[in-house]
């Protein structure tokens, strides 16, 4: 599992390339955290995202508990099909923003 | 053979079979040089001696030829009467010391006219010169060898020696000069007589007798005809000469060294001793004036001898000092290679597993030393190593037993007995947990609420491993604890309530996926909540299989939301209800395919009419291992089925 991050006009995105399960979750937590010390808009880029599983889910609710506490704002973008499928039967559907892709999701976040 | 063998000792034995072979090698070449030169040098010496022998022995004879050669010039310038005659050769007898007698002897007629023969024979006795007269008609001078040989030849001759019977035996000689008339008479030039002098050759054998030849060695004379004249053995002087040894011994190169000899050559030559069968080497040569012969035996062994000598201690030095080359050697040997003999023995015990085993004090700063500071620095290392090691096997071992034990207080937890109330005719169940690891997140839990009702749950925790377990535990405490408080509440609320313990104090972020039902075994009334977790399949008694999924929220553990909705639904005898977890439909196999709903629902349509809940589990794990084969389970699979058979309910 890769994470690649990019900073844009006070914009951190996270891409997430991959399966996210328990095994590479932590290496996720670890950055995420680090990120979220010094940023509040976030994007996770979920485009080349292929799996995830409960331990995935838990470490995304991780992290949108933590930009949530600080004030900021959480989009995930570019969800395929089956990990869509976990959100919809979690109803984490309801739970995260989403939006389609990218650009979507920036002006998600500038709303 | 050497493989075995010590260091040590194949450092001395190589270092030694070198040095042993260089010196032979320059002991052989030194000797082989050295007998050599002593050969050469040998030679020389005995031509030298021979010569000089030749030489000194030569000087006599013709200072003692000189004297009758005077006498025949006197006599040819003219002594003419008796009595001068007389007393000129008195005076020459008493005079010359080496003299023993002195003749002369006329031709007839040639001294007094008219006298036929004269012969007076001059010699010493008792101090004084006596002369007697040859002209003995029993002897006739003139027919003697010593007579006739110098006439024909006209010079003089040395005659073969012989043995004085008068004299007291002792080997003379003579030298016979001839004379002729003067110029100035009638006869010039004709023969007229011969002067002889006999002199004793008893000198030759003192010369002889002191010549020094290493030991052994000898010079011996030879006569004109090769008869020994001077021999070291007395029974050969005068008695044989060198061909009659020759024969006797059948020694033919000795017959033809008398050859070469009585022909007046020289030279150098080895030879055997027959006799002794000593190998000797022979240096000969002639006397000019008289026709003798010396040869000079040198034994080759006497030759040799201080070489052999040399030799012989050489050796025994090299040998000695070899030996001793080898202690040191080896001695020095054994010093250096010690360290690394109790290196490897110090190491040896480190092999064995006495990781503790000190190694030697090297306090050297060469390759040992820096290699018995690596084998510390190694042997430290391997017992800290090993400690960690022993540590970490410990405590993986004491947390694999504790994993053990919460396995089974697990397991524990989770209601087992199958069937799980056999006295009761409405309902069957069958359920199965199989966890990832030793511990898991997934749970399922029933129980009857009271007579009528029965409870069932199924649920998933984010996670595997203890700490899913842990909030599997605490999730299922509240089930229970919850279902019996509120036991007249219906599904959604108590999962509202769990919900709102969970999200207390949840900093890990660890949610549940939770399906609860409440069935009336009575009425076949069945009321369900779902808190994000997979619908359960219904397999309706008519055989229609469909999905509880309009009932929806989010896992509990992750937000106080509003309350969960209930679910409700009528369910006739014989309906089955298939609980699982997403272990089930996130099964993979080897090429990293799902199992996914649609085979689930299609084991499911296999067995539509079964209404044994064993039965249809086991079939839909079959299927699973089927369809994932040598794949690795990744996730806790679970699954529960409830077969509703009714208050009332009777085989169709």
């Amino acid at each position: 599992m890769e994470i690649k991050t990019s900073l844009e006009n006070g914009v951190m995105t996270i891409e997430i390339i991959g399966h996210l399960d328990t095994m590479t979750a932590p290496v996720y937590e670890k950055k995420m955290l680090e990120l979220i010390a010094g940023n509040q808009q976030f994007i996770a880029d979920c485009t080349q995202l292929d799996y995830i599983s409960s331990g995935g889910l838990r470490v995304l609710l991780m992290t949108l508990k933590n930009v949530t506490n600080k004030g900021g704002k959480l989009v995930l973008c570019g969800l395929q099909e089956p990990v869509l499928e976990v959100f919809k039967i979690c109803r984490f559907d309801n739970l995260f923003a989403m939006a389609a892709d990218k650009q979507s999701a920036l002006q998600q976040i500038i709303k | 053979m050497l493989k075995n063998r010590s260091l040590r000792f194949k450092l001395s034995a190589f270092v030694l079979t070198g040095t042993v072979l260089v010196t032979a090698i320059l002991m052989s070449y030194y000797y082989s040089v050295s007998r050599q030169l002593i050969l050469d040098s040998a030679m020389k010496n005995a031509r030298h001696l021979t010569l000089e022998t030749v030489n000194s022995i030569e000087n006599v004879f013709r200072s003692t030829a000189k004297i009758p050669e005077n006498l025949a010039y006197v006599f040819e310038t003219g002594i003419t009467n008796e009595e001068a005659l007389y007393r000129f050769m008195e005076t020459v007898v008493e005079h010359n010391t080496e003299i023993f007698g002195s003749t002369v002897a006329f031709e007839p007629g040639a001294f007094i006219p008219g006298q036929e023969r004269f012969a007076p024979y001059f010699y010493k006795e008792d101090g004084r010169v006596v002369h007697s007269d040859l002209n003995d008609p029993g002897y006739h001078y003139h027919l003697q060898d010593w007579y006739q040989i110098p006439k024909e030849l006209r010079k003089p001759v040395w005659s073969e020696p012989y043995y004085d019977e008068g004299g007291g035996g002792i080997i003379m000689a003579t030298y016979s000069v001839p004379f002729y008339w003067p110029e100035d008479s009638k006869k010039a030039g004709q023969f007229r007589g011969i002067i002889t002098i006999d002199i004793s050759l008893v000198w030759l054998k003192e010369i002889f007798e002191e010549l020094q030849i290493y030991e052994s060695g000898y010079g011996f004379l030879l006569s004109q005809s090769g008869k020994y004249l001077v021999h070291p053995n007395p029974d050969n002087v005068m008695n044989a000469s060198i061909f009659d040894i020759a024969e006797l011994q059948q020694n033919e190169q000795l017959r033809e060294l008398g050859r070469k000899m009585v022909r007046g050559q020289s030279g150098f030559t080895k030879t055997t001793q027959p006799d002794t069968g000593r190998e000797v080497y022979l240096s000969f040569a002639p006397f000019p004036s008289s026709g003798y012969a010396i040869g000079i035996v040198i034994p080759v062994e006497e030759l040799f001898a201080d070489l052999t000598r040399l030799n012989r201690d050489v050796i025994i030095l090299a040998v000695l000092g070899l030996l001793a080359l080898f202690g040191v050697i080896s001695f020095i040997a054994g010093r250096i290679t010690e360290p690394i003999r109790r290196l490897s023995e110090a190491t040896a015990l480190i092999g064995q597993g006495e990781f503790n085993a000190p190694l030697p004090e090297i306090q050297a700063n060469d390759e040992i030393g820096r290699l018995t500071r690596s084998f510390e620095k190694m042997q430290i290392a391997l017992e800290e190593y090993i400690r960690n090691l022993k540590a970490t096997t410990a405590a993986k071992e004491k947390i694999e037993g504790e994993l053990r034990i919460a396995h089974d207080i697990q397991m524990g937890i989770i209601p087992r007995t199958f069937p799980p109330f056999p006295d009761r005719k409405d309902v069957d169940i069958f359920g199965i947990l199989e966890p990832a690891k030793a511990v898991g997140g997934d749970l399922y839990d029933f129980f009857l609420l009271d007579d009528n009702r029965l409870g069932a749950a199924i649920g998933d925790v984010s996670g595997k491993g203890v700490p899913a377990s842990l909030f599997m535990a605490v999730t299922r405490t509240l089930l229970r604890a919850k279902s019996m408080n509120m036991k007249n509440a219906n599904p959604g609320k108590i999962i509202t309530s769990m919900n709102m313990d969970l999200c207390t104090e949840n900093d890990a972020s660890m949610f549940v996926t939770f399906f609860y039902l409440i069935l009336n075994l009575k009425t076949g009334d069945l009321e369900y909540c779902n808190a994000g977790h997979n619908p359960p399949f219904i397999l309706h008694a008519n055989g229609d299989i469909e999905a509880l999924s309009n009932v929806h929220g989010f896992p509990l553990g992750v937000m106080e939301a509003d309350p969960y909705q209930t679910g409700k639904l009528n369910i006739r005898p014989g309906t089955r209800i298939v609980l699982y977890t997403d272990g089930v439909t996130e099964a993979e196999n080897m090429e990293r395919e799902l199992f996914r709903e649609e085979r689930l629902r299609a084991v499911l349509e296999k067995f539509r009419d079964c209404r044994s809940p064993r039965e249809i589990t086991l079939s839909i794990r079959g299927a699973m291992k089927e369809f994932t084969l040598e794949a690795e389970q990744s996730d806790d699979i679970t699954m529960l089925v409830i077969t509703y058979l009714g208050g009332n309910y009777t085989e169709t």
